[in-house]
C-alpha cells in the first residue's frame, strides 16, 4: 500500500518544476533579442526513496519520489564563441585598415582631371608653351604658377598621409585604454563568477555579460580564451595572459607613427601583431603609411632632381646658368625655390650665346616638358630614380592594389563574421518557436500534476468519509 | 537533431544579407550616375595604371600638336615674309634689266630706278625683321633684330645663328624657319649692300656693272630666298600634319582611356536592374519571414 500523502508531494514536485519550466520560458522569450543572451535549461531529475519525517516507510519500497530541479544547464558553445572571437578581431582589423586606406585614396582620386597626374600634365606642358614664346613674362610666370600647384599638390597629400597616421595614433591609443577598462571587467566578472560557482549559485547571467565583453574585446585585439573548471575564462593575445582568473594585466602605448610601440604592464614584453582593431592600426602606422610615404618622398625627390638638373643643364634669356627650380625632396618639404621668372633656364647651354639682348632659345624648356615622359630622375645623392611621372603612377597603382585587396578581404570577413555570429547565435540563443512549444508542453505538464493532485485529494477524501 | 536555427541568429543573417545587396546596389547606382567604373584607384589598379599612362600620354601629345600648330603660325608669318622678298627682288630685276639698256644720258630714268630700288631695299629690311607675336622670325632663337645696324648702313646679321625647334613628337623635334643670314646674307654680302651697289650702280649708269655681276648677285639672292621659301613651305605643311597627327593620336588615347575608366553603360543599367529585382525580392522575403512565430498561431 502506498501513502497518499507522500502521492500529493510528487504532484507538489512536479507542480513545482513546471512552473520554474515555465518561468524559464518566461526568461528566454523575454530575451530572445538580448544580443548575447545564452539559453539555460533546466536539469531535472527523477526522485527515488523519498522519506519524509513522521511517515512510515515500508521496508523494501521502490516508487518513485516526485521529480527535483537539480541546476540549470547553460547551452553555451566555446569552440562556436571561440569562432565568433576569432572572426571579429579579423574584421576590427581590416575595418581599420580599410578606414584609413579610404582617407588616403581620397587624396588621390585618379584617373580624373583634379588629381596630381593633372598637375603633372599641366606643369610639364608649361614649359613647352615657355619653349615657344621664352620672353613672354606672362608665360614664365605660368610655369611659376603650375610649379607652385604640383608642390603644392604633394605638400597636401603629404599632409593627408600625416593626418591618417595622427588619426591612427588617437584611435590606437583609445582602443587601448577601452582594452584595458575590458580586461579589467572580465577579470571582476571572472571573480563574481568564480563566487557564485563555488556558493552553487547561478552565474549564466554573468557569463552572458562577461561573453558580451570578450566580444567587444575581441573586436579592438585578438584574443583566445580559455575556460576553466570553476566558470571563469583566461583571455590571450598573442602568448601573454590578458587576463587570467580574476587578474587583468594592461597595456600602454608609446611613441607616435612608425615608431608606436605597445608594451605589456607584466614584463614589459613587446606586443607585436596584435590582430583586431589595435592590430589593424599598428599595420597602417607601421606599414601602409610609411610604405606610401616613402613612394610619395621618391616622386617628390624625383621631380626636384629632374627639374634642378634640368635647369642647371640650361641658361636663362640673359646667359646665366639656371638655379634650382625645386628646394626640399621631401613631399612635405618640397616647393617652387624660384621666385623670379626670368630664372627659369629655357634656353639650353649649348645654344649660341647671345651678345646682348634676350636669349630666346627654348630648347631646354622643350627638353624639360619632354622630362614629363622620363624613364628615370636622377636621386639625392647620386642615386638614380624613376622618373616623376612614373614614380607617381607607381604610386597610385600600389595604393590602388591595397586598397582594393584590403577592400576584398574586409567583404569577405564581414561575410564571415556574420555568418560566425549567426552560428553563434542559432547554437544558444533563444528560438521563440521552440520555447513557445516548450510552453504548451510545461502548460500541459503544470495542468497534469494539478489533476494528479486532485485526484490524490479526492481519494483522501473518500477515505475520510468511510472513516467518517 | 535537426540544425537548430533561432529568430536572432536568423535576424542577423538577413541583415547581412540585406546589406550586401544593397552595398552592390549602390556601388552599381555610383557606377552609373558617374558614368566611370574606376572612380578610386582601388576600383581597379590595373585599370588605373592604363588609365593614368595614357593620360600623361594625351597629356603630351595634346602639347605636341599645339607646339606644332605654333610652329606652323610662326612660318606661315615668315612665308609670307618671303613672299614680298621674292616679288621686291623682281622688281629689282626688272629694274636691274631696265637700268642696263637704258641709254647712260636718260639719268632721270636711272635716278627713277634707282630710287625704286633703295624703296626695295626698305622693303627688304621690313620683311626681315617681321615678327610673330612679338618675336623676329628671323632672328633664331635670340630676340633681337636680325640687322641691328641696317640703318646706320652696318648689314652684319645681328640674329643667331641656330633657328628655333618645336617638340613635335616623343623625342622628335622640328626645326622653325630658317635664319636671317640664309635668306638676306650678311654684312658685305648681304642682299641690302647688294641693293645699295645696284641702286648707286644705276645713279652712275655702269650698265655693264649691272648686266654683269649685279644681275648675277641678284639672281643668286633671288634663288635663295626662293629656297628659303620652298623650306618654310615644306615645314609649314609638315608641322600642319604633326598637328592633325596630335589630334587623331589624342582622339585615340581618349577612346582607350574611356574603354578602361568609363562605364559600359548597357550592360550597368541591365546589372542594376537586376541588382534591383535582386534586393526587392531579398525584401520581400524578408519581410514574409520575419512576420509570423508560433505565436501567430497560438489561440
Amino acid at each position: 500500500m502506498s501513502d497518499l500523502f507522500s502521492s500529493l508531494q510528487v504532484g507538489l514536485s512536479g507542480l513545482e518544476a513546471s512552473q520554474q519550466e515555465l518561468d524559464l520560458v518566461g526568461q528566454d522569450v523575454a530575451n530572445a533579442n538580448t544580443p548575447g543572451y545564452v539559453q539555460e535549461r533546466l536539469q531535472l531529475a527523477a526522485l527515488t526513496g523519498m522519506s519524509h519525517p513522521g511517515f512510515d516507510q515500508p521496508v523494501g519500497r521502490t516508487a518513485d519520489g516526485g521529480v527535483q530541479v537539480t541546476g540549470t544547464t547553460r547551452l553555451g558553445d566555446t569552440f562556436l564563441l571561440g569562432q565568433s572571437l576569432a572572426q571579429h578581431s579579423a574584421s576590427g582589423s581590416l575595418d581599420a585598415q580599410q578606414a584609413a586606406l579610404a582617407q588616403i585614396e581620397q587624396a588621390f582620386p585618379e584617373p580624373s582631371t583634379n588629381g596630381i597626374s593633372q598637375l603633372f600634365t599641366t606643369f610639364f606642358n608649361s614649359w613647352d608653351t615657355l619653349s615657344q614664346n621664352p620672353g613672354d613674362p606672362a608665360t614664365r610666370q605660368s610655369v611659376l604658377s603650375a610649379g607652385q600647384a604640383l608642390a603644392q599638390g604633394l605638400n597636401a597629400a603629404s599632409t593627408t598621409l600625416t593626418s591618417v597616421s595622427a588619426d591612427a595614433g588617437r584611435q590606437l591609443a583609445t582602443s587601448v585604454a577601452s582594452v584595458n577598462t575590458l580586461a579589467t571587467q572580465v577579470a571582476a566578472l571572472n571573480g563574481s563568477i568564480q563566487a557564485a560557482t563555488n556558493g552553487g549559485l547561478p552565474a549564466g547571467a554573468l557569463q552572458d555579460q562577461r561573453d558580451q565583453l570578450l566580444s567587444q574585446l575581441a573586436d579592438k585585439v585578438g584574443v583566445r580564451t580559455q575556460a576553466n573548471a570553476d566558470g571563469t575564462v583566461n583571455v590571450y593575445v598573442g602568448n601573454e595572459a590578458l587576463v587570467a582568473g580574476v587578474d587583468a594585466q594592461s597595456l600602454s602605448v608609446s611613441g607616435s607613427g612608425s615608431a608606436t610601440t605597445l608594451t605589456w604592464s607584466a614584463d614589459g614584453s613587446q606586443l607585436q601583431a596584435a590582430g583586431g582593431a589595435i592590430g589593424g592600426l599598428q599595420a597602417v602606422l607601421g606599414s601602409t603609411v610609411p610604405t606610401l610615404g616613402a613612394s610619395l618622398d621618391s616622386v617628390a625627390a624625383s621631380l626636384a632632381g629632374a627639374l634642378n638638373s634640368a635647369q642647371a643643364a640650361g641658361v636663362t634669356t640673359s646667359g646665366t646658368a639656371g638655379a634650382p627650380f625645386f628646394a626640399g625632396t621631401t613631399a612635405a618639404s618640397i616647393s617652387v625655390a624660384i621666385t623670379d621668372p626670368t630664372q627659369l633656364a629655357a634656353a639650353s647651354a649649348s645654344a649660341p650665346a647671345v651678345p646682348g639682348g634676350q636669349n630666346l632659345d627654348g630648347s631646354n624648356a622643350a627638353a624639360i616638358g619632354e622630362l614629363a615622359t622620363a624613364a628615370t630622375a636622377p636621386g639625392p645623392g647620386g642615386t638614380t630614380l624613376p622618373g616623376p611621372v612614373t614614380s607617381y603612377n607607381q604610386l597610385v597603382t600600389t595604393l590602388g592594389g591595397l586598397a582594393s585587396s584590403v577592400n576584398t578581404q574586409a567583404t569577405s570577413q564581414t561575410a564571415a563574421t556574420s555568418a560566425a555570429d549567426t552560428a553563434y547565435s542559432n547554437a544558444t540563443g533563444v528560438d521563440t518557436n521552440a520555447e513557445l512549444t516548450r510552453m504548451v508542453q510545461y502548460q500541459n505538464s503544470y495542468g497534469a500534476n494539478a489533476k494528479f493532485i486532485s485526484t490524490i485529494s479526492q481519494t483522501i477524501d473518500s477515505l475520510l468519509s468511510m472513516v467518517g | 537533431m535537426s540544425m537548430r536555427v533561432t529568430q536572432y541568429g536568423t535576424d542577423l543573417a538577413m541583415i547581412q544579407t540585406l546589406d550586401g545587396g544593397l552595398s552592390r546596389l549602390s556601388a552599381l547606382q555610383e557606377q552609373v550616375s558617374t558614368g566611370r567604373a574606376i572612380n578610386l584607384p582601388s576600383d581597379n589598379p590595373g585599370g588605373t595604371a592604363t588609365a593614368l599612362d595614357l593620360s600623361a600620354q594625351i597629356g603630351r601629345f595634346q602639347q605636341y600638336g599645339a607646339n606644332a600648330t605654333d610652329g606652323a603660325n610662326w612660318l606661315d608669318t615668315a612665308d609670307g615674309a618671303l613672299g614680298t622678298v621674292t616679288s621686291a627682288l623682281q622688281q629689282v630685276q626688272s629694274a636691274v634689266l631696265s637700268g642696263a639698256n637704258a641709254s647712260a644720258s636718260d639719268s632721270s630714268t636711272r635716278t627713277a630706278l634707282a630710287q625704286q630700288v633703295a624703296a626695295m631695299k626698305q622693303t627688304l629690311l621690313q620683311a626681315a625683321a617681321t615678327s610673330y607675336q612679338g618675336r623676329p622670325v628671323f632672328s633664331g632663337t635670340w630676340g633681337s633684330d636680325p640687322y641691328a645696324g641696317a640703318a646706320s648702313g652696318d648689314y652684319t646679321y645681328t640674329g643667331s645663328p641656330q633657328a628655333q625647334t618645336r617638340t613635335i613628337g616623343p623625342g622628335q623635334s622640328a626645326q622653325i624657319g630658317v635664319v636671317g643670314s640664309d635668306v638676306f646674307g650678311s654684312g658685305g654680302t648681304s642682299v641690302f649692300a647688294l641693293l645699295d651697289k645696284i641702286s648707286s650702280d644705276l645713279a652712275s649708269g655702269s650698265s655693264s656693272a649691272l648686266a654683269g655681276s649685279d644681275l648675277t648677285a641678284l639672281q643668286s639672292a633671288m634663288s635663295q630666298a626662293t629656297d628659303a621659301r620652298a623650306k618654310v613651305g615644306a615645314l609649314s605643311a609638315q608641322l600642319t600634319q604633326v598637328s592633325g597627327n596630335a589630334t587623331q593620336k589624342v582622339a585615340a588615347l581618349q577612346a582607350s582611356v574611356a574603354g578602361v575608366v568609363d562605364v559600359d553603360e548597357a550592360r550597368a543599367v541591365t546589372e542594376l536592374q537586376l541588382q534591383q529585382v535582386s534586393y526587392q525580392a531579398a525584401l520581400a522575403t524578408t519581410a514574409k519571414i520575419i512576420q509570423p512565430s508560433l505565436v501567430n498561431f497560438l489561440g
